[in-house]
């Protein structure tokens, strides 16, 4: 019964991403007059194209990791920094010509921006940005595509109820806000693979 | 011989401004070496019964500075090791600081702890915000190159989150670990705190939102944190005990909110690292400064599911 009902908890909240979009959706076209039907799909398909840019990344990722071997579990602290250093020489060598917006294009960056913007003003909202200036957030750093995160450099700490609405990611990928920039990063290689410039707003000071 | 005089003058008006601005330990991390060993200063004081067949074990955070008052903190451990007879070591993350290169995993960990580690104590660690996600492949911190992972040692199950990233896939693991635990006691432990009374960051609400939830419904008896760089036991918070260690490396003098009423204790004026021994249904701790002078003791009774009453001393320092 509990295994049942935890299950249930399971898939309610897979569904609360794509229920975020959908309701999206259906408020923007509320405003416009329109019917609901269209624009859903609209949304449903940037959606679906942010997922196939991740499918086609994943593929570069699992290519570079041809010939390496994860050092898991070792003592050697020299063979992970290795790896780490190999597997982005790898991709970046796969993906010389990648650029800011293959991944976070015009129409992904609009939806990622509606909704972080709906996040922020939902009853979640003041919690959200709470999280963000008690996360050390940075400031001052822009980072580009194939750049390694840098050495040193705290992670910010993502916002649970912001993560919520995003569209998951495979386990190798993040998201991580540097200043009010979105990046998606590569874990285990450490390598910006796309960014969404400015998609928080400015914090008070 | 004006110039000398000058000088003379720049250098002791220096000096007063370090020595004023900076308690002794930070004057002795800017002086001494960090890789020289200290040893133990204090007394040996164990407030634990030492019962047979208890699990015992250690408590550190914030600890990966490779500064001097992190390895007299280290050797503080070794000492109550020795005689407490722990085996193993939870890390609230932050466990590297700066700078991630190989040699600064052994400045920053094996160095200090190699006592420990030579002993055959086990470390088992979260990741903090200053962590590179790759520390999840160092066989030394036992994570298996996960992001969160559970443990079991006699009656207790560890719940080891990632709060730097609570996704749905994470949220959905621990209910699903929760739910299915049938350890007599269940403790959490993650970087974040989801109270403190620490002015610098302070609880993470957002995180508490999510969390607290699932840890009520399933039962949960503790959770341990870190993150800001003091040391915090709370009154029970709906039937969970909560501690904050984070200040085994780094530290926030005086940082810690006057006037709270969340507080059961707390110490901000120097390093700690804490110990516990769980036998039965007690949880005994006691918490170590950088000294070797217990800041910190107490009982707990575990939860039957209700909220139980807490049995510590009550101390603010």
């Amino acid at each position: 019964m509990t295994r049942m009902f935890t299950k249930s908890l399971v898939m309610f909240r897979n569904g609360i991403a794509i229920a975020a979009m959908l309701l999206l959706s259906a408020v923007a076209l509320a405003a416009q007059g329109e019917k609901p039907g269209p624009a859903v799909n609209q949304n449903a398909a940037v959606a679906a194209e942010f997922d196939q840019h991740v499918a086609n990344y994943m593929k570069v990722h699992q290519k570079a990791l041809t010939g390496l071997t994860v050092p898991k579990n070792t003592e050697s602290p020299d063979k992970i920094a290795e790896f780490q250093r190999q597997l982005a020489a790898n991709i970046r060598s796969l993906r010389s010509d990648a650029k800011q917006g293959d991944i976070f294009t015009q129409e992904i960056t609009a939806l990622f921006r509606d909704l972080v913007a709906m996040a922020m003003r939902s009853s979640d909202g003041p919690r959200i940005r709470a999280s963000f200036e008690h996360a050390e957030p940075i400031h001052g750093i822009r980072l580009d595509v194939n750049q390694a995160y840098p050495d040193g450099l705290p992670l910010q700490s993502m916002p649970p109820s912001l993560l919520l609405n995003l569209p998951r990611l495979p386990k190798e990928l993040e998201y991580r806000f540097v200043g009010r920039e979105l990046i998606l990063r590569d874990i285990p290689a450490n390598l910006i693979v796309d960014v969404i410039p400015d998609l928080t707003e400015p914090q008070k000071k | 011989m004006n110039r000398r005089i000058l000088a003379l003058v720049i250098f002791v008006i220096a000096a007063c401004g370090i020595v004023s601005l900076h308690p002794p330990a930070e004057i002795a991390a800017i002086f001494a070496s960090p890789q020289a060993m200290p040893v133990a200063q204090g007394v040996v004081e164990v407030k634990l019964p030492l019962e047979q067949k208890s699990v015992r074990f250690a408590v550190i955070g914030d600890n990966g500075t490779g500064d001097t008052p992190q390895y007299e903190v280290a050797a503080e451990m070794e000492a109550y090791r020795k005689v407490v007879g722990y085996d193993f070591v939870t890390m609230m993350g932050d466990n590297i600081y700066g700078s991630h290169k190989p040699k600064d995993i052994e400045r920053k960990f094996e160095t200090p702890y190699k006592p420990l580690l030579d002993a055959g104590v086990k470390f088992y660690a979260c990741l903090g915000n200053h962590d590179d996600s790759n520390e999840t492949l160092y066989k030394l911190f036992n994570m298996d190159g996960q992001h969160y992972y559970s443990f079991k040692k006699g009656d207790v199950q560890f719940f080891v989150l990632d709060s730097n990233y609570m996704d749905s896939k994470q949220l959905d693991w621990i209910q699903n670990q929760l739910s299915g635990s049938t350890a007599k006691w269940k403790i959490a432990y993650f970087h974040h705190p989801l109270y403190s009374d620490g002015r610098f960051h302070g609880p993470d609400l957002d995180l508490r939102k999510q969390l607290m939830p699932i840890f009520e419904k399933y039962g949960l008896n503790v959770v341990l944190s870190g993150h800001d760089h003091v040391y915090e036991r709370f009154k029970p918070e709906d039937g969970i005990y909560f501690f904050l260690v984070g200040n085994s490396g780094e530290l926030r003098y005086h940082n810690l909110r006057p006037g709270s009423n969340i507080m059961a204790a707390g110490f901000d004026t120097d390093r700690t690292f804490m110990l516990v021994e769980i036998s039965g249904d007690k949880l005994y701790f006691q918490t170590v400064s950088r000294t070797g002078q217990t800041v910190d003791s107490g009982t707990l009774q575990r939860q039957p599911k209700a909220q139980a009453p807490i049995q510590a001393e009550q101390q603010v320092h």
